[in-house]
């Protein structure tokens, strides 16, 4: 005996609100997920900005000191502004000299002979050895003024992704 | 100071360099030789001259004006007093925070020292005449919690390009001068160019050697 039609309507409408619902969890949970993604980048980024600025930030102090020396010297004779430039990849180059080079997602990136050397790249383990050993990724040494930091894998994780992703809420340049 | 290889240096018509004489007169030349050689390139010889300056040479006459406000000439500064001297202006954010730094620890442990660390002193002579004044030097020697064993000062404009001439403090780049320590014995005589940036353990160690408490 086949049921009748009403019951066939609610069994569809049940079967509908379901695949309703699953959706919506799932475009929930999906969208829950990416703002924790996207909270967790914004994180990582504002500690790179502090890394980079030589403020405290909870990655801990970045300490460095010259090639060579015993003691290391304090923060603000090493925070990386007092020489680099951070973002700006689609500004005009500035007409003052800069005394080191502008770091950003295009000039780390791309391949372009630097200090000399033939064209490379960096990545996030690269800028990671040049800041502890002062080596470049075509194995050339820095300036000497340039200080040698004991940077952890999260302090090298968080100054790449500063370095190299747009600011939480902007787009890449 | 670590082993260096064998350096000999010529025992005639050694210069004064202060007390010592004699063989550690000599020793100390070879020693500051040694020192200001290490780690030098044939580029970096050229440029910034390190090493002994043989025979010393006086400081030409400078005007300056001290952190303190004090306006007095260069040499009435160094005379009777062992000097390390570095070349800085305020405006620097590059090279000059370190070399502050460098100087507050050499301060520290030169003060720390057990003889007479007032017969020695740290110098930080700005490059920049038009940007810097007493005012400048004193709010940047607090940055570094300078104390009374290391002063600064900035020449008059005129008496500037004479001074870097002296030194061969001049260096391409946005920070435009050496971070050299220069050093000069109580009668004001330049005795000694470091390599740029010097320990501060060495900075203090080559202090008390032209002071005769090594």
């Amino acid at each position: 005996m086949e049921p009748p039609a009403s019951v066939g309507a609610v069994r569809w409408s049940l079967a509908g609100l379901a695949c309703a619902v699953l959706i919506a969890g799932a475009g929930g949970f999906w969208f829950n997920q990416r703002q924790v993604r996207l909270e967790r980048e914004a994180d990582l980024w504002a500690q790179g900005h502090q890394l980079f600025q030589g403020e405290a930030s909870e990655l801990g102090a970045l300490s460095g000191r010259l090639a060579g020396h015993a003691d290391d010297l304090p923060a603000m004779a090493t925070r990386c502004t007092n020489c680099h430039t951070s973002g700006g990849g689609t500004d005009a180059p500035s007409k003052a000299p800069e005394f080191a080079p502008r770091l950003n997602r295009q000039g780390l990136t791309q391949p372009t002979p630097r200090r000399g050397g033939p064209p490379s790249a960096y990545d996030a383990a690269s800028l990671c050895k040049l800041l502890r050993e002062g080596i470049d990724p075509a194995w050339v040494m820095v300036r000497q003024e340039m200080p040698r930091y004991a940077a952890t894998d999260a302090q090298c994780v968080a100054l790449w992704a500063f370095l190299v992703s747009p600011a939480p809420g902007q787009a890449h340049p | 100071m670590t082993a260096f290889p064998a350096m000999t240096c010529s025992s005639a018509a050694a210069p004064a360099l202060g007390s010592p004489t004699g063989p550690s007169r000599r020793k100390l030349l070879a020693s500051a030789l040694a020192f200001a050689s290490a780690g030098l390139g044939p580029t970096a010889w050229a440029h910034n001259a390190p090493g002994a300056v043989d025979p010393p040479r006086p400081i030409p006459r400078a005007a300056i004006t001290r952190h303190d406000d004090r306006k007095a000439d260069l040499a009435s500064l160094l005379r009777g007093r062992v000097t390390a001297m570095q070349l800085m202006f305020t405006g620097c954010s590059n090279t000059c925070p370190i070399q502050g730094a460098l100087f507050a620890a050499a301060e520290q442990q030169l003060a720390g020292g057990a003889t007479a660390p007032a017969a020695g002193q740290l110098l930080s002579l700005s490059i920049d005449p038009l940007g810097d004044d007493a005012a400048a030097l004193k709010a940047w020697r607090a940055k570094f919690g300078a104390g009374s064993l290391w002063s600064a000062a900035v020449p008059a404009m005129q008496d500037l390009d004479p001074l870097l001439d002296f030194l061969q403090g001049r260096k391409a780049g946005p920070d435009r001068h050496t971070a050299q320590v220069y050093f000069f014995n109580r009668r004001a005589e330049l005795v000694l160019r470091t390599v740029d940036f010097p320990q501060p353990a060495e900075v203090v160690r080559l202090l008390q050697a032209l002071m005769g408490v090594a």
